[in-house]
């Protein structure tokens, strides 16, 4: 009987930590979307850059959100792009971002849908990522994706993955079920 | 106390030690190296993207 107690009380205490964590991205404390990550998946929120990136007098971009499984080689992030304001803009950036980020960018299907009355847009593709801040310095043949889609009147939001296509793989279905559970946060003013 | 009793008390504090610790560090150093390059990448591309 002990042993059941014992049992009872380690589930409890680590339940918490594997369920889907609904996750409100807030831009100066105002909710903007939500989103459920892939259950047991750590998230960041990140408010942190490197000081070198951030030009003096420059105002802070809007945060990325990023998470992560314990294993597997992918970065999946998510954020809002306020100096864009449709998606024809969110086209030239992405474009922009890719060539930023990656080598021999290669993009693959376009797809459009509708998640909790928002538009979204999706494009996928392939590329070769370098690692900078890597000290083996090694060349990734990688998948992404990137989904677009409006949660309010300012601004594009946008989730990029990239990974080794066996990790794609491994999480496809999970990253869908993130990706389709983003909805908007009517902005009450009221820090959640 | 029985001695059965605290065996199970330290078992289950070993168990969330190791939670706490082992697991947690893990998540934070070998899982995903890519995670600081690209963010840093995201937010100097931010910086230096001046749209269409």
């Amino acid at each position: 009987m002990k042993c059941v107690y014992a049992l009872v009380s380690v589930l409890m205490l680590t339940a918490p930590a594997l369920a889907p964590e609904e996750f409100v991205y807030k831009i100066s404390g105002a909710p903007v979307f939500s989103m459920t990550h892939p259950d047991g998946w750590e998230v960041l929120d990140e408010h942190e850059e490197d000081a070198k990136v951030r030009p003096a007098g420059v105002a802070r971009m809007p945060p990325v959100v990023s998470s992560r499984p314990s294993v597997g080689q992918l970065w999946y992030g998510t954020w809002v792009v306020d100096k864009i304001d449709d998606f024809e803009d969110a086209e030239h950036y992405l474009s922009s971002l890719t060539e930023h980020l990656f080598d021999d960018v290669e993009v693959g299907t376009f797809e459009t849908g509708v998640h909790h009355g928002m538009d979204f847009r999706y494009y996928d593709g392939t590329a070769v990522y370098l690692d900078a801040k890597s000290s083996a310095s090694q060349r990734e043949s990688v998948e992404f994706f990137a989904a677009f889609f409006k949660p309010s009147d300012h601004g594009v939001g946008i989730s990029l993955y990239v990974g080794l296509p066996s990790v794609t793989e491994q999480y496809r279905d999970e990253l869908q079920r993130s990706l389709e559970s983003i909805r908007p946060v009517e902005n009450t003013g009221v820090d959640r | 106390m029985k001695k059965r009793t605290i065996c199970y008390v330290v078992v289950l504090a070993l168990c969330l030690l190791a939670m706490s610790c082992g697991y947690g560090s893990m998540m934070q150093t070998g899982a995903n190296p890519w995670n600081v390059s690209m963010r840093s990448g995201v937010q100097s591309h931010y910086y230096s993207y001046s749209g269409r």
